[in-house]
């Protein structure tokens, strides 16, 4: 095995040890990058200080292996999607409205993961301004399926979600508005995890619907993501909407139950929605029923049907965006208003609509009402069952160049994951089969602020289940 | 309901070109369609929700935290166009 295949925790095993270094690590993924990235173009920027800071890692393992406890991913290198702000390393955010834009602040998130001893590779591809589900409206060109190239590897985390799969990183970081994490890790068939909103801070987080943007991990295997989201995840004095609730999530936990006896899971039939393949929904039905042989128990329930949540998640999030968009003005940094792509002048010209005078209650007011109905749903549901279950996508990704002429690509690809993410809560999307050679995944959805059981949950499914599979990336022979 | 595109582009500072401005009311009228179906829905007696983990005024103390202030340069570092320490921007006043 490779030194860039490993998951974090087997490269922190390997490091403790001394049985590798942080700069072997960090430069098996840089090569790897360097291997793939011309046909999976997931990366926009490298960071030129990753060997160097790899470097100080293993000064500070060398120092003491005791020095884990206190930087918890001492030496792992990761992937930053790239709109997160960086002090001094471009941030674009897939736009050319800030193609030359360097930041003088550091996000939240990535501040974090420096304290924590990780090492940042670079920045990845997204839809621009995150406006999509493919990285198809990116400035810089799609990035592709490492799985097949002539696929999409799902937006708008692409670029992470792709990083992952390729090996090019050992973990990544997205960010969701509503299946933009879970969405491409699905397609690209690793683990995508979307916290609670308000768990982890969204500060220096370029904004696009800030009642819904919540950034979350994107790893190798469930384990991971608990490691990350324990760094990342707590409250923010510089985001007034982050949490002060104390943090719940403990990797070393994740194991203390062998099966899943006692707990009660929902399938919404609503979930199984029409645009679903049966090839799809034949490995949720499987996945239900690993899960029952685990002991959970599992009933089939209603809910409002998902295709009412594309509607109020289209107006919220048109409006949130034509107002996030109006700061840029090209006088303080980017560039003028006339440097915004399609994506962005649909998106913002049709959010002024729903807000102005005279039309705000009949589409932004009657979309946050629909809202209330969605929590109060999913509030009458948790009383009586622990998580919900169903698929993430309605099937595999699509072939580049799906989204083009269709204005709604992205709510549509996106449907799965918009009630829970117009709620808050948060989920878990993990592979779970596959249909004609591309990952589907399976998500495991819960109550604001239960990311412990979902990931307990996801865990043992995953220590059950052979599906966490990665891709050949020997492309230039094929 | 059609949209009037121009306005629209015109409020938001954002220029269309005659072709696009065809594209964008065609793909408003196809969005608007899609989310016409909420109006199935009775909200009559139903509240908004704008905040989901239901916080309330989040408050800071009122203190200059001196750690996150940029300095004048950096501030202007990002500005394509500066004069003496201050941002140039675009005349209004003829």
């Amino acid at each position: 095995m490779k030194l860039n295949q490993l998951t974090i925790s087997q490269a922190i095993k390997g490091l403790k040890t001394k049985r590798l270094s942080s700069v072997d690590l960090t430069q098996a993924c840089l090569d790897q990058i360097k291997k793939t990235n011309e046909y999976l173009n997931s990366f926009l920027t490298l960071n030129p200080q990753a060997i160097a800071e790899a470097r100080t890692a293993d000064r500070q393992i060398a120092a003491s292996t005791k020095n884990f406890q206190k930087y918890p991913l001492l030496g792992i290198p990761y992937a930053l999607k790239d709109n997160f702000l960086t002090t001094g390393l471009r941030t674009t955010a897939s736009a050319k409205v800030l193609h030359d834009y360097i930041p003088q602040y550091d996000a939240t998130v990535y501040s974090r993961l420096k304290k924590a001893g990780a090492v940042l590779l670079g920045k990845t591809n997204l839809d621009a301004w995150a406006h999509g589900s493919s990285t198809e409206t990116s400035d810089y060109g799609t990035s592709r399926n490492p799985w097949n190239l002539n696929h999409t590897p799902g937006g708008s985390s692409g670029g992470s979600a792709a990083a992952v799969s390729a090996h090019q990183s050992i973990f990544a970081i997205g960010s969701e508005t509503a299946g933009s994490i879970r969405g491409p890790a699905c397609w690209c068939g690793v683990t995508g995890f979307k916290p609670t909103y308000g768990r982890v801070s969204r500060y220096g987080v370029i904004a696009m619907a800030s009642s819904t943007d919540s950034p979350g991990p994107i790893t190798k295997d469930v384990y991971d993501s608990a490691l990350v989201t324990q760094v990342i995840a707590g409250h923010d004095p510089f985001d007034a909407t982050s949490s002060p609730l104390p943090v719940d999530i403990n990797p070393s936990k994740l194991s203390r139950y062998k099966k899943l006896k006692g707990i009660k899971i929902a399938l919404p039939k609503e979930y199984l929605v029409k645009e679903m393949g049966k090839p799809t929904s034949q490995l949720i039905k499987q996945a239900v029923k690993k899960l029952q042989s685990l002991g959970a128990d599992i009933d089939q329930v209603s809910l409002l049907d998902p295709h009412y949540s594309i509607g109020v998640y289209t107006i919220i999030q048109r409006s949130e965006v034509s107002s996030n968009l109006a700061r840029y003005d090209g006088i303080r940094y980017g560039h003028p208003r006339t440097a915004f792509k399609h994506e962005a002048k649909n998106r913002v010209m049709l959010g002024a609509f729903t807000l102005s005078t005279g039309y705000y209650d009949q589409y932004y007011n009657k979309a946050q009402q629909v809202r209330t109905l969605v929590i109060n749903q999913f509030n009458q549901l948790f009383k009586k069952y622990h998580l919900l279950i169903g698929p993430i996508s309605p099937g595999p990704a699509l072939k580049v160049g799906a989204s083009q002429d269709n204005p709604m690509f992205g709510e549509l690809v996106d449907m799965l994951a918009e009630p829970s993410s117009i709620a808050g809560l948060t989920g878990l999307s993990l592979p779970c089969g596959f249909v004609n050679h591309l990952p589907i995944g399976l998500q495991i959805t819960g109550p604001q602020f239960a990311e412990q059981k979902v990931l307990e949950v996801g865990h043992i499914y995953q220590q059950n289940t052979d599906f966490q599979q990665f891709p050949d990336t020997n492309y230039g022979s094929i | 309901m059609a949209i009037n595109v121009k306005h629209l582009a015109k409020l938001v500072q954002m220029s269309v070109t005659p072709k696009e401005e065809k594209k964008l009311a065609a793909g408003f009228k196809q969005i608007l369609k899609t989310i016409s179906l909420l109006n199935q829905l009775n909200t009559s007696k139903v509240s908004s929700t704008f905040q989901v983990t239901g916080l309330e005024n989040i408050f800071r103390p009122d203190k200059i935290d001196k750690k996150r202030v940029l300095t004048q340069k950096q501030a202007l570092s990002n500005a394509k166009k500066t004069h003496q320490g201050y941002f140039v921007v675009p005349a209004i006043f003829k």
